[in-house]
């Protein structure tokens, strides 16, 4: 029976051609073509990697396709857990570490959160600390500097104290990136030069601006803001959560504007803090990754045709 | 002799129960024949209505799959999955019902349900390469190349399964996907050498041509083209390389060989259009991103790019 059954099986496999489209055969040609062009003669990739918490690990799954396409990576941007998964691709890491990295994440990874600081937080307002962050970013990155990266890269922060967004881009990674990812209301604000810092996500949830700073000249945003419309927060975390993202929806809606193509994982459902299925996280982003990928494709070529089109008419 | 009549009755009745038993065995493997000969509507026909329900109760899980597998193999995937589903029901650790069950809904396009079966039947045998292929399948066409390959490889190191194909122009894609490319040509020949279709053969093709073996992508471009003269994928694909290689007589030959078919395909115009353009014939390149550029319905993305030549050429960038 299971010799019959495997059989038929294979019987089933479809066995119908599959023929490439006209647009399909288009888009590899020029693509090949784009991805040996010279870095000035297309233009600079930014990759933005918004806020989001533990809906951010879907950037992991949508890098994972990128990286697999061959797509150019020019420059990163990233706030808060976008911040985090970007200095980990700039760092060097590679996407197998990073799926390890977001695959064994627990509630207290980078933070000293256990069961007395959990009452401590809820009984005498004592905020927890994010120095474990820095200090696995340090275990896992090295001490670098952001000159050091393999790219260039920024990550955002807010000052608690003026509501000025911080655009870190020099200086010690590991510092900005802590102050980056600093959920007010949770961790305490970091003191990092002379200013009290706090999770960017309050006022750069996806940093698109930053990419352009470093230079970007299209920008590819992977974007991981949660679904509130359904939600009623029943505890303090879970309101101050849900006002922080629907701040940043609200502010990110020119930033959406100014991307060149965007990346929606479906993770809106997940609870930010929620590490139950963070593989399920990440291949959420990896298949948001997948379906978007001819479009990114065709939105960049068709942004080169000018290197394209000098490289065709020195042929001439 | 009244003595052992009890027993002669119970000897009887063992018989006749054998018998029957004999008979259903001997019928379901009569059918089975049917369903590998093709013979579906009939296997279709013989099981349905009371038929399975009618069947001894030691018979009646294969006469499910036997059912549900001619319904899947006939294209009537919404009643294949009924069938698996209540059969899956009735019978929660037959591995074959199982096994079919999350096939059909991965052929059904659900694959986020089809998923939990194949990977609880992996926990109960790991080596199931049906399971490892329809994952395998699944987790390509999510992106996860890497989870793909190796069920991929899972699959095609069970007996039997090293021989399909099909499977092996898969795992090759997916090499080539992760730009493996030694290794994608690899499995791609071993497709090739178990059956040289077009598709396979194109495949090839491309792989060697990423591996910088154009006059190997050429003879296998050839031998796609070849094998089914009307795929005009594959002429395009040589007209395209043709024209990265420069050879601008040989790309236009392409061109005009699929525009005597079609005078408008949209592809064929950009392609000519490009040896123009290489050529400094602009007013000859510009009529045929002209007609380009009209197919933005069927063909977008040539459109667009067709678009975007024409106002470079009309000198507005």
């Amino acid at each position: 029976m299971i010799r019959i059954g495997v059989l038929l099986t294979l019987l089933a496999c479809p066995a119908s051609a599959e023929v490439q489209s006209p647009d399909s055969l288009l888009r590899d040609h020029l693509w090949q073509q784009v991805r040996v062009l010279e870095p000035g003669e297309r233009p600079r990739v930014g990759l933005v990697l918004s806020a989001g918490s533990v809906r951010g690990l879907a950037h992991i799954g949508v890098m994972r396709v990128l990286v697999n396409a061959g797509f150019p990576i020019d420059v990163v941007a990233g706030t808060s857990m976008g911040a985090v998964i970007g200095s980990f691709y700039v760092g060097g890491l590679s996407m197998e570490k990073m799926w390890e990295i977001g695959a064994n994440m627990r509630m207290n990874s980078g933070n000293n959160l256990n069961t007395i600081r959990l009452i401590s937080l809820i009984l005498n307002d004592q905020l927890l600390s994010s120095a474990p962050l820095e200090k696995l970013l340090s275990e896992s990155l090295g001490k670098r500097r952001f000159d050091e990266l393999e790219k260039p890269f920024a990550c955002v922060a807010m000052d608690i104290s003026t509501g000025e967004k911080i655009i870190f881009r020099d200086g010690p990674l590991a510092p900005a990136v802590r102050a980056s990812m600093n959920l007010p209301g949770i961790f305490k604000p970091v003191l990092y030069r002379h200013r009290y810092l706090v999770d960017g996500g309050v006022v750069d949830y996806i940093p698109v601006d930053a990419a352009k700073l470093l230079g970007a000249d299209w920008v590819l945003a992977s974007v991981t803001e949660g679904d509130y419309s359904n939600e009623t927060p029943t505890n303090v975390l879970g309101a101050l959560e849900q006002v922080i993202d629907i701040r940043g929806a609200i502010l990110s809606r020119q930033q959406r504007r100014e991307a060149d193509f965007l990346i929606e994982p479906e993770v809106g459902q997940v609870v930010y803090y929620d590490v139950s299925n963070t593989i399920d996280v990440m291949e959420r982003g990896m298949n948001a990754a997948r379906k978007g990928l001819q479009g990114a494709k065709e939105n960049y070529i068709l942004r080169s045709l000018p290197g394209l089109w000098n490289s065709w008419e020195a042929k001439r | 002799m009244r003595r052992f009549s009890p027993l002669l009755i119970a000897l009887l009745v063992g018989c006749a129960g054998l018998g029957r038993r004999t008979e259903t065995r001997e019928r379901l493997n009569a059918l089975s024949d049917e369903a590998v000969a093709g013979k579906h509507v009939s296997v279709i026909a013989a099981l349905s209505g009371n038929s399975i329900s009618e069947l001894p109760r030691f018979a009646r899980s294969r006469g499910y799959l036997l059912l549900g597998q001619s319904l899947r193999l006939n294209g009537e995937l919404g009643r294949a999955l009924e069938v698996f589903q209540l059969a899956a029901g009735l019978y929660p650790r037959n591995l074959n019902l199982l096994t079919e069950l999350a096939t059909v809904l991965h052929r059904s396009g659900l694959d986020e349900r089809a998923l939990p079966h194949y990977r609880r039947i992996l926990k109960i045998h790991p080596n199931n390469a049906v399971s490892n292929h329809g994952i395998a399948e699944i987790f390509r066409s999510q992106g996860n190349l890497t989870s793909a390959r190796m069920h991929y490889e899972r699959a095609l190191s069970e007996d039997g399964w090293d021989k399909n194909p099909l499977i092996w122009k898969d795992y090759g894609l997916v090499l080539t996907e992760l730009r493996k490319f030694d290794k994608a040509a690899e499995a791609l020949e071993r497709s090739v050498s178990l059956n040289d279709t077009p598709d396979s053969l194109l495949a090839l093709a491309r792989v060697e041509r990423m591996r910088g073996n154009a006059e190997q992508s050429r003879t296998h471009v050839a031998a796609a083209i070849l094998r089914d003269p009307a795929r005009e994928d594959a002429l395009l694909q040589r007209g395209l390389w043709e024209l990265e290689d420069s050879d601008l007589n040989a790309a236009l030959a392409t061109a005009q060989l699929v525009l005597s078919g079609d005078g408008d395909h949209a592809l064929a115009r950009w392609l000519r259009a490009s040896i123009h353009l290489r050529r400094g014939e602009r007013e000859q390149a510009s009529a045929d991103l002209v007609v380009a550029s009209a197919a933005s319905r069927e063909h977008p993305f040539i459109a667009k790019t067709a678009r975007a030549m024409l106002e470079r050429l009309m000198g507005n960038p």
